[in-house]
């Protein structure tokens, strides 16, 4: 996964519908990006069939003392 | 005997006015005599509302002596983090957006406690739509620690951590997105309960990020936590993510001995880079908990930096959706760095921010994995103690931003992973500034570290270590 520049992150918030000027993408981008290394080594390797549900599953097991999945 | 009042435990307290034993109306004077004295130094407060107080103080005290018209709080004077709707009151959340906000609704949370019988003292202060991890306010300015002006109370609820440290307030509701209840109980040197997701109702309090939000407590004691946390928590028909079920007996469970618990303490991320009086204080508390009976084990958990980075892409996002109206329509109506924060999530891919949402599941079986066989995990809530103001002020200190990523690192993983932990004062620096540990616990397992939190307190007294006002 690639930190997004300030140019893509214009290009995101326009997107959106907020306008941010270069200087507020420089920021933007230097702000989230180290969210973005941290996450890199996960993100694209889930595998097919997990949503975000799984989380409650998960919750709900420990909750109860059952295995968790 | 008036001021003393005021230095009461919220259980104590509850229990006097029952008794007869004092007024609801001496205690809520005693409350806004104290307001009045520290306010002017430390700025807990958003509103003040004496003559409302006093008026409903009376009221209680004019109730029938017993019977179902008294609740548990029955004309204890309370005030909470300025995010909670009260219909027909204003909610400012802090900022100018929302300063003449009148709710018309009451969020879930208030209403249960108000339904005990308390008497509302005003709002408290607190981050501008509680993003912000010091203290810092543009709007209704800065919230000052206690312990020493110059220093940070913490953030996002702020004026909960200064007025339940200060003794103006005998608890106050909280919120913890990414260590908003944590980081300010550390820092002042009180307690405070972060909940897991999905046991307390959000309905009616301020959303930041429908994922990661919690409602919990500040309060001066473990016992006044779990006291708070019987009376909120539970399923609520308004907020569909609550969960059904019956409910621990938490106060039950302070009162538990902590002989032969395990408590685990990582050896990796929540260690590392500490200062050295934070270390000190983890020794010292390890050593506490030993002399109880409890066990030390070592945990070895997973990637920490991983969780905090998947937390900051799904606050980020839903902040921002949350916000976007307001982005477009009001952007000069921020702070500039409360917009700069905002504006993080524009930048964030709708891909990248669910697979920060799909990873929350694998992510939390992986940590009970590690924690297989541990009561509760042992934590700093912050590598450091409270920085000053002027230090950890982004808009003017250089590095600034740089403090602020660390102030939250070791609360953000658990909000992603949406487990209950418990910030108890845990020693002081030797400038005299409180230092708080973390008890982490399983998921819905608030029980077990309410548990450990109170034999920690029964055998020591930074709890109960009052502020002075200079």
């Amino acid at each position: 996964m690639t930190r997004p520049g300030p140019k893509e992150i214009r290009a995101i918030a326009d997107v959106a519908g907020v306008q941010v000027d270069a200087e507020e993408a420089e920021r933007i981008a230097a702000s989230i990006g180290p969210a973005f290394d941290g996450f890199a080594k996960i993100a694209g390797t889930l595998p097919f069939d997990l949503e975000p549900a799984t989380f409650a599953v998960v919750q709900a097991a420990a909750a109860i003392g059952k295995a968790i999945p | 005997m008036s001021g003393e009042l005021a230095l009461m435990s919220l259980a104590a307290v509850a229990q006097a006015i029952a008794e007869r034993r004092c007024s609801s109306r001496e205690v809520t004077q005693a409350c806004l005599d104290r307001i009045a004295d520290w306010q002017p130094s430390i700025n807990a407060f958003i509103a003040i509302e004496p003559e409302e107080a006093l008026a409903a103080a009376d009221a209680a005290d004019a109730a029938p002596p017993r019977g179902s018209a008294r609740g548990r709080l029955h004309g204890v004077p309370l005030a909470h983090k300025d995010m909670y709707y009260e219909a027909g009151k204003v909610a400012t959340c802090g900022s100018r957006i929302r300063r003449d906000f009148i709710a018309t609704t009451t969020s879930t949370a208030l209403a249960r406690i108000k339904q005990q019988g308390t008497v509302r003292l005003g709002t408290l202060q607190m981050a501008e739509f509680a993003l912000g991890p010091t203290g810092h306010n543009t709007h209704f300015g800065a919230v000052h620690n206690p312990w020493n002006v110059d220093h940070v109370t913490g953030g996002s609820s702020s004026g909960s951590g200064a007025a339940v440290a200060a003794r103006l307030s005998f608890a106050a509701l909280g919120s913890d997105t990414g260590g908003s209840i944590r980081g300010p109980a550390n820092f002042c040197g009180v307690t405070g309960l972060k909940t897991t997701v999905g046991l307390v109702s959000r309905a009616g309090a301020m959303p930041l990020s429908q994922s990661l939000d919690t409602v919990g407590p500040l309060a001066r004691s473990v016992e006044d936590c779990a006291l708070l946390l019987g009376l909120i928590a539970g399923a609520d028909p308004a907020d569909p993510t609550t969960v059904a079920g019956p409910l621990p007996d938490y106060l039950g469970a302070t009162r538990q001995p902590i002989a032969g618990l395990r408590i685990g303490v990582p050896q990796a991320f929540y260690v590392d880079d500490l200062d050295p009086e934070v270390a000190r204080v983890l020794e010292a508390t390890l050593a506490v908990l030993t002399g109880e009976g409890a066990r030390i084990v070592r945990v070895d958990l997973p990637d920490q930096s991983q969780l905090s980075a998947a937390c900051q892409l799904v606050l980020a996002v839903e902040a921002a959706s949350f916000h976007k109206r307001w982005l477009i329509e009001r952007p000069q109506d921020y702070s500039p760095q409360i917009l700069m924060r905002l504006q993080n999530g524009l930048s964030i891919p709708g891909v990248t921010y669910l697979e920060a949402l799909r990873w929350r599941g694998p992510a939390l079986a992986a940590h009970l994995a590690a924690v297989e066989g541990v009561d509760a995990v042992l934590a700093p809530v912050a590598p450091f103690a409270a920085p000053t103001l002027a230090e950890s002020d982004v808009g003017n200190a250089p590095g600034a931003e740089a403090m602020i990523q660390r102030l939250t690192r070791f609360t953000r993983p658990i909000n992603y992973l949406g487990l209950p932990s418990l910030a108890i004062p845990a020693g002081f620096t030797r400038q005299g500034l409180p230092i708080g540990l973390q008890l982490i616990g399983r998921p819905f397992d608030e029980a077990m570290i309410l548990r450990i939190g109170a034999g920690f307190q029964r055998a020591t007294d930074f709890h109960a270590q009052l502020p002075e006002l200079k």
